[in-house]
């Protein structure tokens, strides 16, 4: 775990299947058949296992010790995706139920998702682009969770359950103390506004303002853990 | 009680000592109470006149106000008495705002109300802070002109939910109550400063129920209504104010009325005899009440209702709740749409929707000082700046009073004793009765005098459940607070002791608790042991032999293991106690009356610099120096919880 132990190479070699396939690796836990794009930064400790094929979009950031387990299903991870620390992809599955692939369940995370450190996403979460999984959030089997949506911090999606695009789950936990909320979009108007005859912005102006910035943490985040990033620091 | 076991209680003797002599008087009314014959269980201290004599009862109704954990109390050095929160009172220093740190002067809170004044803002939705954001990178314009926002870090929500940007970053206050304040719409009409006060349900109660009556009334024109507009909801709190009170100074009877205020007038027993003599009056009633002789009382004048929005009357739209009932069914409403109690809790009572809450300004904070309540003497004053977390004065109880720990001592299976002894630490959780459980109690002194300590502590428990407590060693001495080096430079040879003797209550191969003797020492702390014998619990026996027939039923457990029918036996416990099965309810186990607390009675002397006269007996001898100081209070160690199984 120390960086000035870990080797330099952080990033897979830009040709495709660049780990062994599981078939011919005689170990318990076998490493999944990943391709990424060359563009991709997948730190060095992560967890890539599975028996089903993952795919690491362009520009994706894979933050060491994150966890990507394909054993039910394959996990397709669209571009410009933050996978933070030790957020866990798809379930660790026990060692008898990896030949139950008759029923797999894929991961699909789409283009510009945020998933926080420790944050779980279980196998058939189906997250739409520029969604925010915050930190010790949970996406339950087979969810879908909206274009532009978040979950907050802790909250956890219940199984099943379809989060409609603008969504934000927030408040403790699951059940009761759960809610949700709708994101602006468009140009809102209340008492306040219409007395003022405010023109007012349209909501999405903030959505933009933060992918933009989404943008720059990204090409940070790639100088940080990139190639070269941890033997620059030292 | 609320810590977990094992803790230490101390009994401000506020409790026992009132101040004000009409306390007493009233304490004794208290007694006449507790001595009637349907309560007998209240152990009733009988002779108020020999309180000393007293032994302090941990269960009895009042020690629940004078019992506080050692860390909150106060000393105050002038009435040399341990000081509770009851016996102090407390001094605003200063408010400030706890998100920008600015203080704001008490003149303003009052006229303005307690909340920040500046750009601290909390999200209406999730009571997140607020950040206020630009927009000049989406917008366009470069150099920090663009429009400014407000957005909530952790859900999103920002001003253009409800439609608003700001021109400037600063006083962002003033710009959104300008907005809110000048021109409005007449439903959804509310200000910044209607932050629901207290008083501010006056007015939405008062314009639910506009008597029908009273609006074709006198003076009401609908060219006056016109006029003045509909208010906004401080306004016409204030109107309404107004009206009520010019209204009750019209209608009181007696012209000395103390009415200058809306309370006076209400709460005074002048009040009463006015609506008393509203049903005393009428014929009917007044015979009912005996009231024939009585000549009939002119009429009292009668109070009209606010007739015209100049007075704060809003009556509002006919078809205003069939519109919200529709919104709220709506598609594009739903269950999200609506504003939860919680959120409405600090809004505009017209807010039903999450589009119509407003960001809240923050709740300022105080710093306060604190003074004892009979000798004036400041215990705690803070710091004036809202930055700075010091204190000026700080006079906590722990550096006067010994600091109380307990902790079981685990008897050694070398030690001599039989074999079956557990040797693991006692589970305080489920203590087996009629066993004896030895504790090793700590005081640790935090004066720089040495302190002789006496320990004393009722032989039985009072209450139903009687545990049996020795003291080995109940007069010792502790040492004084000296330099931390002091231990190890005076002598080699006792450090090394201190060490091994202090990790021997893990696994002390050759310590034996002894009478007499003090267990441990250092340089300001000293050890004594404790020996319990906890009492059984009065529906204990019925309990065990629940229990038992379950163990025969079962066939498995033997009643030589002690560990593991503790588990079983807390079950049957809590099922007989708590389901009311027990017909008898003094057979019945009341709330917590199973935790074993054990009061004991510390008296503390120690000699102290006299420094009063410290000038004047510079040459005098060594005893004008020192002044003999004495302290005694109670205190309350909560052992832990008596099981109702027996221990084999």
């Amino acid at each position: 775990m120390d960086p000035r132990q870990s080797q330099v190479h952080l990033k897979p070699p830009a040709h495709a299947p660049a780990r062994p396939s599981p078939s011919t690796s005689p170990t318990p836990t076998p490493r999944a058949p990943v391709t990424a794009h060359p563009s991709a930064t997948i730190a060095d400790t992560v967890i890539l296992h599975g028996t089903h094929p993952i795919a690491i979009g362009a520009g994706t950031i894979v933050h060491p010790r994150a966890k990507i387990y394909s054993y039910e299903g394959p996990i397709v991870i669209g571009e410009n995706c933050i996978i933070s620390e030790k957020s866990s992809i798809g379930s660790a599955g026990v060692a008898g139920e990896r030949s139950r692939t008759v029923d797999a369940l894929p991961i699909r995370i789409l283009a510009c998702v945020t998933i926080g450190p420790l944050a779980t996403v279980l196998p058939g979460a189906h997250v739409h682009s520029a969604v925010t999984v915050e930190a010790l959030a949970t996406v339950s089997r087979r969810v879908s969770i909206g274009a532009h949506s978040k979950v907050c911090a802790g909250c956890e999606v219940a199984e099943n359950v379809r989060i409609r695009d603008w969504t934000v789950v927030w408040g403790s936990g699951a059940g009761f103390g759960q809610r949700r909320r709708t994101r602006a979009t468009e140009k809102m108007s209340s008492a306040t506004a219409v007395t003022q005859g405010i023109q007012a912005l349209e909501g999405r102006v903030i959505e933009d303002a933060r992918l933009m910035v989404l943008q720059k943490e990204r090409e940070a985040l790639v100088r940080l853990i990139g190639p070269g990033g941890g033997g620059r620091r030292r | 009680m609320s810590r977990p076991f094992p803790y230490a209680y101390i009994s401000c003797p506020c409790a026992d000592t009132p101040v004000p002599d009409p306390a007493r008087k009233r304490r004794s009314k208290e007694t006449s109470h507790k001595t009637n014959p349907e309560d007998p269980n209240v152990p009733v201290p009988e002779d108020y006149d020999f309180e000393d004599e007293r032994t302090f009862d941990p269960r009895s109704p009042r020690s629940n106000f004078s019992l506080y954990p050692p860390e909150q109390l106060l000393y105050c050095e002038d009435c040399h008495q341990i000081k509770c929160p009851r016996c102090i009172t407390e001094e605003i220093v200063c408010w400030f705002c706890p998100n920008c740190l600015f203080e704001t002067p008490s003149s303003m809170v009052r006229s303005e109300g307690n909340r920040c004044a500046r750009n601290c803002f909390n999200c209406p939705i999730c009571t997140a802070p607020l950040a206020v954001t630009t927009l000049e990178n989406v917008t366009g314009g470069g150099s920090q002109q663009g429009p400014w926002v407000l957005s909530c870090g952790y859900c999103m929500w920002t001003t253009l939910d409800i439609g608003v940007k700001f021109d400037k970053p600063t006083n962002i206050r003033t710009q959104l109550s300008k907005m809110t304040d000048s021109s409005r719409g007449r439903q959804m009409s509310k200000t910044f400063s209607d932050l629901k006060s207290p008083l501010s349900t006056y007015s939405s109660i008062d314009d639910q129920f506009p008597s029908p009556n009273e609006i074709r009334g006198d003076e009401a024109s609908p060219i006056n209504e016109q006029l003045s507009g509909p208010l906004n909801p401080e306004a016409r709190f204030q109107a309404l104010k107004g009206f009520y009170k010019s209204q009750i100074a019209s209608t009181s009877s007696s012209p000395n009325d103390p009415l200058a205020d809306f309370g006076a007038g209400f709460s005074s027993p002048g009040a009463l005899n006015r609506i008393m003599s509203l049903y005393t009056s009428s014929s009917r009633l007044g015979s009912l009440y005996g009231g024939t002789s009585k000549k009939p009382k002119s009429k009292p004048p009668v109070m009209r209702e606010a007739l015209t929005a100049s007075e704060g009357l809003r009556v509002p739209a006919p078809d205003a709740e069939n519109a919200l009932i529709r919104r709220m069914a709506s598609d594009d409403c739903g269950w999200d749409g609506m504003a939860s109690l919680e959120q409405r809790t600090f809004q505009s009572p017209d807010a039903r929707f999450v589009e119509d809450l407003l960001p809240l300004p923050v709740l300022l904070r105080t710093k306060r000082s604190k003074r004892c309540k009979s000798c004036k003497h400041i215990l705690v004053k803070p710091e004036f700046k809202p930055q700075s977390t010091r204190f000026r004065i700080r006079l906590i109880a722990l550096s006067y009073i010994p600091l109380p720990t307990l902790k079981p001592l685990v008897p050694s299976p070398f030690a001599g004793l039989p074999s079956t002894t557990p040797t693991t630490a006692p589970n305080l959780d489920s203590l087996s009765p009629l066993r004896t459980v030895q504790f090793l109690l700590t005081l640790k002194n935090h004066m720089f005098d040495p302190v002789r300590v006496t320990l004393a502590t009722p032989s039985v428990t009072p209450g139903r459940v009687a545990s049996k407590v020795t003291i080995l060693c109940p007069q010792f001495d502790i040492g004084a607070n000296s330099d931390v080096w002091d231990e190890a430079l005076q002598g080699s040879a006792a450090p090394g002791d201190a060490r091994a003797s202090r990790s021997g209550t893990l696994g002390s191969t050759e310590k034996v608790a002894e009478a007499g003797k003090v267990w441990d020492k250092g340089r300001n702390w000293t050890t004594v042991v404790l020996e319990v014998v906890p009492g059984s619990l009065p529906g204990g026996g019925g309990v065990t032999r629940r229990g038992r027939m379950k163990q025969h039923d079962d066939g498995s457990n033997d009643d030589d293991d002690n560990d593991d029918s503790d588990a079983d036996s807390d079950a049957n416990a809590n099922a007989l106690d708590w389901s009311g099965q027990t017909k008898d309810p003094n057979q019945r186990l009341q709330p917590d009356e199973d935790v074993l607390e054990i009061p004991v009675f510390v008296r503390m002397e120690w000699d102290s610099e006299n420094q009063i006269d410290q000038e004047q007996s510079v040459g005098k001898g060594q005893n004008s120096d020192t002044v003999k100081r004495e302290l005694a209070y109670w205190m309350v160690l909560g052992v832990g919880r008596i099981s109702s199984e027996m221990g084999f």
